[in-house]
């Protein structure tokens, strides 16, 4: 596995450790209770992260397309 | 006729329009009508995709849901954002092995891998059974919106009629490349109306987001944390690891994956997803202000609130857009789902039967089938009864129990048999029926046990067993095919 590909358990850990963590209301970011918005952020971190794979991972295989 | 009405059916006649000019003249091969010539670019992937992922359900349960239990919609869109990064490897894979072998349905793809048309023909199967249930879900929420959203000017029965029609229409006609273009209009139209409204509400009635998210810690602070029980955190933690998991595993999305022109369509796709699902941040928006604007919604009721709502706010001619988005949001799902039902019968059931059949035939074959899926969806919906019901509850858990056997033919070398795969699947499928037939989860069986374990979502122990099951006996049979063999040898 590539090292690069280490970096996508950033998020799923953000979701599935990181929200039960960010479970409250206070503070509050942007308007949203801490709660959604640690959520939302990592919804759009997800984005980055597939958004950085694509940049700079080699797609070998379309070379076979 | 009133306004509303009025703008609902211009906007269903300007889809079907422009849904069959996009098929005019492409169709002359099943290749063609069901995966549009394996031609599709990265923007119309991903609205079919989109359109597959956010129905009707986004302006109707979801807001329920958010008016009911708050943060707990924001499960669809964490799902959905960790099954993209899964989807940046899975999706591609996909693609090339359907190209490869010049797949047309799910099944295919799984009889060429496990080299079995009996496990083709079981997907297939447990595929259909899935699939029905959403398109009587659809043409349910869809006869809901149109009929409130007409100031009751068209019954129901009547909308999901006339819906029902038109859709088989232009399906018929144009297949996916009409499907395509209809999933791009209700797409910005759907996150148009929910950009609008999560913002314009709160702003409305309060100062801003902030405001009523204040306003809304005072009343019903429970709204914005998990709770201890029910929609627990571990119900959150379980439930986003077992959907995420099945995002792509249905037989629609499969064949959306092969219509994609190249691997770079779908990664972009991945990218694009997550951040699209933020749509359903402002249906959340939307359910929390209902709490405080509209408190007296109980029960079902509340699936209504953006609609009640967006009366007590809005002119006629608004509520005339709601229900096309709500009417097209309906519409597209419905329209792959056909598409997706004719073409994997006529592929893994029909042909073994009929091999020689023209290409040209096996195309009318498919739109044959999608007809009967369509009568027997149609009147699913408007008889309901026990059995639609029952089988809603499973569709999903039905579909995961095809992850097993996905996952292990992508590995390079794969253990796993025929007989390991066709077991597993049986294995999950018996126990999702059961659990279902019966009311048998983990908290009736074992009551005692704490509330941090009966809010595991059950669909998870289903497909645990699935696995063990698909690995066992795979271990088993793949040492006495080994053994076959060599005794074959020995005798040659």
């Amino acid at each position: 596995m590539k090292p690069l590909y280490f970096l996508v358990f950033i998020p799923v850990v953000a979701f599935l450790i990181g929200v039960p963590l960010a479970n409250r209301i206070e503070p509050y970011v942007l308007g949203l209770p801490f709660s959604m918005f640690w959520t939302v952020l990592w919804v759009i971190l997800s984005s980055l992260t597939i958004f950085i794979l694509y940049r700079f991972d080699q797609h070998d295989e379309e070379v076979s397309d | 006729m009133n306004i509303s009405l009025l703008i609902m059916i211009a906007v269903v006649i300007f889809c079907m329009y422009t849904a069959i000019q996009a098929g005019k003249g492409k169709n002359d091969k099943l290749e063609e009508w069901a995966l549009g010539g394996r031609g599709m670019g990265a923007i119309i992937t991903f609205f079919l995709l989109a359109g597959e992922f956010f129905t009707a359900f986004t302006l109707t349960g979801l807001v329920g849901l958010a008016y009911n239990s708050g943060i707990a919609t924001l499960y669809i869109m964490s799902y959905i954002s960790i099954a993209c990064i899964i989807g940046y490897f899975l999706l591609p894979k996909i693609r090339h092995y359907s190209k490869k072998h010049n797949l047309i349905s799910q099944g295919d793809f799984f009889e060429k891998k496990y080299n079995s048309p009996f496990l083709g023909k079981l997907i297939t199967i447990v595929g259909a059974i899935a699939i029905i249930p959403t398109l009587v879900m659809a043409l349910k929420g869809m006869g809901l919106i149109v009929s409130v959203a007409s100031y009751g000017a068209i019954s129901s029965t009547a909308a999901i009629w006339f819906g029902s029609i038109i859709v088989l229409i232009y399906t018929l006609i144009s297949g996916l490349h009409g499907s395509a273009r209809v999933a791009l209009i209700k797409d910005i139209l759907l996150f148009g109306v929910l950009l609008f409204l999560g913002l314009y509400f709160p702003f409305h009635y309060y100062d801003g987001v902030g405001s009523m998210v204040k306003e809304v810690a005072e009343v019903r602070p429970q709204v914005l944390i998990f709770p201890d029980k029910g929609l627990s955190l571990v119900w959150y933690v379980s439930t986003v690891v077992l959907m995420c998991l099945g995002l792509y595993l249905w037989p629609n999305s499969f064949l959306s994956i092969y219509a994609a022109k190249n691997d770079k369509a779908l990664r972009k796709n991945t990218i694009l997803m997550p951040l699209y699902s933020l749509m359903q941040l402002f249906a959340c928006l939307v359910g929390l202000t209902a709490i405080l604007a509209i408190p007296t919604l109980t029960g079902a009721e509340s699936d209504l609130a953006l609609i009640k709502l967006v009366f007590e706010t809005f002119d006629p001619w608004f509520v005339g857009f709601i229900g096309a988005a709500g009417l097209l949001a309906s519409l597209v799902p419905c329209s792959v789902a056909l598409i997706t039902i004719g073409s994997m019968i006529t592929s893994n059931i029909y042909m073994p039967l009929k091999p020689d059949t023209s290409v040209r035939k096996q195309m009318n074959i498919a739109r044959l089938f999608a007809i009967v899926a369509a009568i027997i969806s149609l009147y699913s919906t408007l008889n309901s009864h026990g059995a639609i019901v029952f089988l809603q509850l499973i569709s999903y858990n039905f579909i995961m129990q095809l992850f097993p056997a996905l996952i292990f033919s992508l590995q390079k070398k794969n253990f796993v048999t025929e007989q390991g795969a066709i077991s597993g699947i049986v294995m999950g499928v018996s126990l999702a029926l059961y659990s279902a037939a019966t009311g048998t989860t983990v908290a009736t069986l074992f009551p005692d046990l704490p509330s941090f374990i009966l809010d595991i979502n059950n669909g998870l122990y289903m497909l645990i067993i699935n696995a063990i099951v698909t690995v066992v006996v795979s271990l088993v049979t793949q040492k006495s095919t080994a053994e076959i063999k060599s005794l074959e040898s020995e005798i040659i």
